[in-house]
């Protein structure tokens, strides 16, 4: 090796062409995180223990962004407000093989208002049943009623059966009123689903908990598992649907 | 290869390139951009990186998408250059042979 040569080389004119392209390339990097978040961490979240915390005010669209999205792996994912992870139903879905990571180009962008109308009556139909039963039956009921349970399905709380009604009748009409919002809304798809998603999930706990105050009464195991589930699947089935349904428009679109 | 510690970052830094690379020649739906960029092992991807990637090409205007009838299944999504990607793999591909090169320079005149 000539060692003259190397001190009077270009190397540093090279170098200096070499790390404008380099930052060109780190700037790539750095936009191709696997799960697409700002490398930056964002004020008001983080991780205690190992268990992640958002504590900003919860917005329709970050709700549809961690509730739905197929083009991620991962099926556990951060809660969008408060600590703990919530389920990735797009994620899901597409482990399950029923819709495909990129069936939309951005999801929801091109679900019809038809499909967002129609997902707006499940929940009115949970507030409605929450209602009628409290009419009908109200009265028949005890009076006082469960309103909690520990993790092994046992009764921990109770409340009047006044209390009761109100709890679940505010949170069901509140849960179809968010619906609503996101059927009738004119704001984008993300938006719209989002407001459909929360509704749901109002409208659903609140009919499942009408139904557990009745049937769990005593012991009740299954009542933990059974609330999730049925939780799960109302949400998870109003996105999938709503996907489903965006899918199909881009299909009409680009197939006729 | 894929041994190299140092291969996961330089390889996350170049995956756009290599997928703006593949829709170069044809284009190709979802599936099989993730199946051919696992033939090559230093860039192996799993459809979690790929997807995301793809969405943020969408979103950037630099690929585009179309759904086909499939002669095997059910209409699958394709995705081609756009103007603006096929100019941003232009500048990309110039880029990257400069980097290459200039380190290839470097470790030769380390030896």
């Amino acid at each position: 090796m000539n060692t003259h040569a190397r001190h009077d080389s270009p190397a540093s004119a090279d170098l200096r062409a070499v790390a404008e392209d380099v930052d060109l390339l780190l700037e790539l990097d750095a936009r191709n995180h696997d799960d697409g978040r700002s490398p930056e961490p964002v004020r008001g979240t983080g991780t205690v223990l190992g268990m992640p915390y958002d504590l900003r005010r919860p917005t329709a669209e970050r709700l549809k962004a961690t509730w739905w999205d197929p083009a991620s792996e991962k099926v556990l994912v951060p809660r969008a407000v408060g600590a703990g992870w919530a389920v990735n139903f797009g994620a899901l879905a597409v482990k399950l093989g029923v819709i495909e990571p990129d069936a939309e180009d951005v999801p929801f962008a091109a679900t019809p208002d038809a499909a967002f109308r129609a997902a707006a009556v499940g929940p009115a139909v949970l507030a409605a049943a929450v209602l009628a039963h409290y009419a009908v039956r109200g009265r028949s009921l005890p009076e006082t009623l469960p309103n909690h349970w520990n993790l092994v399905g046992e009764v921990d709380g109770t409340v009047s059966r006044p209390v009761a009604a109100v709890i679940d009748i505010v949170t069901a009409t509140t849960g179809a009123g968010l619906a609503l919002c996101g059927g009738l809304s004119t704001s984008h798809g993300g938006r719209r689903a989002g407001l459909l998603a929360s509704g749901t999930a109002a409208a659903a706990a609140a009919a499942m908990t009408t139904v557990g105050r009745v049937a769990a009464q005593g012991r009740a195991p299954w009542f933990g598992p059974s609330f999730l589930t049925g939780l799960g699947a109302a949400v998870g089935t109003s996105l999938l649907g709503l996907a489903r349904a965006g899918r199909r428009a881009e299909q009409c679109r680009d197939l006729g | 290869m894929s041994r190299n510690k140092s291969v996961p970052g330089i390889r996350r830094g170049v995956v756009e390139l290599a997928l703006l690379g593949l829709l170069a020649d044809d284009p190709r739906y979802g599936q099989q951009i993730v199946d051919e960029l696992a033939e090559h092992p230093a860039l192996a991807l799993t459809s979690g990186t790929v997807y995301p990637l793809v969405s943020r090409l969408l979103k950037d205007g630099l690929i585009a998408s179309t759904w086909q009838e499939s002669p095997a299944g059910p209409p699958r999504k394709v995705y081609h250059l756009t103007d603006a990607g096929i100019e941003r793999l232009s500048d990309l591909t110039a880029a990257w042979r400069l980097v290459r090169d200039g380190v290839d320079q470097i470790l030769k005149e380390k030896r």
